[in-house]
């Protein structure tokens, strides 16, 4: 499974582990089963741009690296959820 | 509660979705807020009276849940669990476009049987965000109030909108999930042995917050690892909930919104064109600041050299007229003539943060304020420390790591403030020459740009030294949310930038026309073999004078003659003192129709015959202030937010050091 830190600026894929994010991660709406689409990665810069509940979240580029997502990306449109 | 006439409402709501904005609406009272979250750092307090009710409204920082990560997301906790008699209602302020995350602290807050009236703002980008509310169903499920509404641009009087509700507020109390999505059964589990009657949100919150409690005397505060675990499955199992009613109500079309930030965002997070625009903001910043400035800077100097020069001729020549003249008015110029400079500045940090453009430069160098101790939110403060050191200390609470949070706070106070821009200026003004390099380039705007550099550097360095000596936990990734950007409403600007500079009028303003009128007497009268001598005392032998003359051999080395060590001494409670005092003893001494630049441009050093203020003593001056701590308020705060005698006495007494060596060392060299 990618982590999101591999996916390509303006993919989508869904949160499929959370164990290593912070609570406060999880409180943005980080979290197993969520929908997250990269906007930017800058690793020279250190950091990432994602959407997730439609609104811009920037995340430390190391964080994004344990963030593993699935590889099959949903279409800009679907619905998120957080089924487990 | 029906009956009651005074209501205490708390204002709460996730980072930036418009607290302070509403809660100046509802007040009229001018508070700051700001774009980049977290702005609210302290507690603001207004009462507003409504039929017959009066409202004590209290805005509290931002925070996403009721498990606070830094300590300014602390006070809304405390306010909330420790004293619930305290607050009779919410207005709990959410943001249309970031619903789904603002529901989970408000099913926290419905949790706890709070009485809540849910304002849902930012109503004006429904449309431009393609989003759509079905406001029944939304009230329907949470079972309280809501009113949509936009504080910018407001349709109808938000209070009239209220005012329905606040009779019956009791009621307000809406749905309460703590069973419903079995945290009740998780809470349990810690206390098997408890009736299931007390088994509710606010015990959870005193178990894992470690809030003291009665119940709480039969069991232990869980260990770190088994709070996080808790804290997860909490915001796992409100989430849950959250999707499956958010359906209902909420719908978003991604493709109908425009999406102006995300290609702002191509140019200003660029590795590259980013941080050239940001460096291009900053110099430009600092040019602005000396050349526009420059015109309205020289007309107040004008004006209030003709206003003592008519009052001289029309008055008596007595003493009152003295100190009207060269206590008082000398004292009132001193402050008016820096607010183009202060006006200018203000503006410029305003329409950062305002614009959303902050939280880009804190994305931009979070990875480089890494070696130096610090956060890409450091630069926040230390950004807003050019305007003043006070509140960007208190703007570091936003950050969570407590190590991060110290080191930040006590490299403040090295950045260039609004204070430390008076001395700059004159002194600038009299030993750099008024040219330009290439035709473009100020060589003054250039010295001040230096100063503002020397200022950030001193404080990265200092940053690095403390991060190889201090304990702690080095580092917590960054995780931010990125407003998008937007063009802040003229009038909003204007009530914020009146606040700050009317501060400094009123505030700092007051302290240096008394010390202008204290100096104006001590400068005039004397003693000399025990007999006071009679009025006008020669400077010389003034209370000013002797006192000068006598720690004259310690700021010697520095190039200062005594009347500058007079006015060095003088701006140790607030640097802004320092040009007021030079100009008191000044005018004091020559009571010519001369400006205050002209005055100090032709004062010649007895022993040298030089000028006093030449490129050397000039520099030797701003060196000085560039590094020394010269302000109570500052170190007031140092003392209250760390809490340590040692930490605020040992930034006071290593900058004085840094300032007396550095200011030696480069007259030396240049003199
Ligand atoms: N478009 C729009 N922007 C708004 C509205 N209300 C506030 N804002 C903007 O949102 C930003 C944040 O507003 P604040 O009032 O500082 O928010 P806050 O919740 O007090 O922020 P914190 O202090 O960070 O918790 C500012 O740029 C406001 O101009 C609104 O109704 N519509």
């Amino acid at each position: 499974m990618p982590y999101l830190s591999e996916l390509k600026p303006g993919e989508q894929a869904i949160i499929i582990a959370d164990e290593h994010l912070p609570v406060k991660a999880m409180e943005l709406g980080l979290m197993k089963g969520s929908l997250i689409r990269l906007k930017k990665k800058n690793p020279k810069i250190g950091m990432a741009l994602v959407e997730i509940n439609g609104q811009s979240l920037a995340l430390d580029y190391g964080l994004a690296s344990q963030i593993e997502v699935s590889s099959n990306g949903k279409k800009e449109n679907s619905p998120d959820s957080t089924d487990r | 509660m029906e009956k009651k006439k005074t209501l205490r409402i708390a204002l709460i709501g996730n980072p930036n979705v418009g607290k302070t904005t509403v809660f100046n609406l509802l007040t009229g009272l001018h508070q700051q807020t700001g774009n980049y979250p977290g702005t609210t750092v302290v507690q603001k307090k207004g009462k507003i009276k409504v039929n017959g009710f009066t409202l004590e409204l209290i805005d509290l920082p931002g925070t996403e849940s009721l498990h606070p990560h830094s300590p300014d997301e602390q006070v809304s906790l405390k306010e909330i669990i420790r004293y619930p008699e305290n607050i009779d209602g919410i207005f709990y302020i959410a943001d249309v476009e970031s619903l789904k995350k603002n529901l989970l602290l408000l099913t926290q807050i419905m949790d706890l049987g709070i009485p809540v009236i849910m304002i849902l703002n930012k109503a004006d980008k429904l449309k431009k965000k393609g989003i759509q509310i079905d406001m029944e169903e939304l009230k329907k499920t949470l079972g309280i109030p809501v009113i949509l509404y936009s504080s910018v641009k407001p349709e109808g009087n938000l209070i009239q909108k209220i005012k329905p509700y606040l009779k019956k507020l009791n009621k307000c109390k809406g749905r309460r999930i703590f069973s419903e999505i079995n945290l009740k059964e998780e809470l349990k589990k810690h206390f098997p042995a408890i009736d299931d009657k007390l088994l509710n949100y606010s015990l959870f919150l005193h178990y894992t917050e470690q809030v003291p409690c009665s119940l709480l005397e039969m069991t232990n505060h869980p260990g770190k690892e088994e709070k996080k675990q808790l804290l997860k499955k909490e915001t796992v199992k409100r989430y849950i909930w959250i999707n499956k009613v958010l359906k209902n109500f909420y719908t978003q079309n991604l493709s109908e919104r425009k999406d102006f930030t995300g290609m702002a965002d191509k140019i200003l997070l660029h590795p590259v064109w980013g941080y050239l625009v940001f460096f291009f903001i900053m110099f430009l910043m600092f040019q602005s600041i000396y050349h526009l400035a420059n015109l309205p800077m020289e007309l107040i100097d004008h004006i209030f050299g003709e206003l003592s020069n008519w009052l001289q001729h029309k008055l008596p020549s007595n003493k009152l007229t003295d100190l009207l003249i060269n206590g008082v008015i000398s004292g009132v110029a001193g402050v008016l003539i820096f607010v183009p400079q202060i006006t200018l500045l203000f503006l410029f940090v305003l329409l950062m943060d305002k614009t959303g453009y902050m939280s880009r430069v804190v994305y931009l160098t979070d990875r480089w304020m890494r070696p130096f101790g610090m956060s890409g939110k450091s630069l926040v403060p230390l950004i807003s420390g050019t305007a003043c050191a006070v509140p960007a200390i208190l703007s570091t609470r936003t950050i969570e790591n407590s190590r991060q949070r110290l080191i930040t706070l006590l490299t403040v106070p090295f950045t260039t403030c609004s204070a430390r821009l008076p001395v700059y200026t004159i002194i600038i003004a009299l030993v750099i020459p008024n040219k330009f390099l290439f035709g473009w380039i100020g060589l003054q705007g250039l010295t001040l740009f230096f100063l503002y550099t020397l200022g950030f550097a001193a404080a990265l360095a200092f940053g690095a030294l403390l991060h190889r000596f201090l304990p702690g936990q080095k580092t917590t990734p960054l995780l931010m949310l990125m407003p998008d950007y937007q063009w802040p409403s003229f009038k909003g600007l204007l009530i914020e930038w009146w606040d700050k500079v009317s501060a400094f009028i009123f505030g700092a303003g007051k302290i240096i026309v008394l010390f202008s009128i204290i100096l104006w007497f001590l400068g005039t009268h004397g003693i000399k073999d025990d007999k006071i001598l009679a009025y006008p005392v020669p400077l010389e032998d003034s209370y000013l004078g002797n006192f000068g003359k006598k720690i004259e051999p310690v700021f010697r080395p520095l190039g200062f003659d005594w009347k500058i060590d007079v006015a060095v001494l003088s701006s140790f409670a607030a640097r802004e003192i320092f040009i007021g005092t030079l100009s008191t003893i000044y005018s004091v001494e020559d009571d010519s129709e001369k400006t205050i630049i002209e005055k100090l441009r032709t004062e010649i050093h007895p022993a040298t015959g030089r000028p006093v203020f030449n490129l050397a003593t000039g520099w030797a001056i701003l060196i000085f202030y560039a590094f020394a701590l010269q302000c109570m308020s500052t170190l007031a705060v140092i003392k209250q937010e760390t809490g340590s005698w040692a930490y605020t006495l040992g930034i006071f007494l290593f900058m004085g050091l840094l300032a007396y060596i550095s200011a030696m060392t480069v007259y030396q060299i240049l003199k």
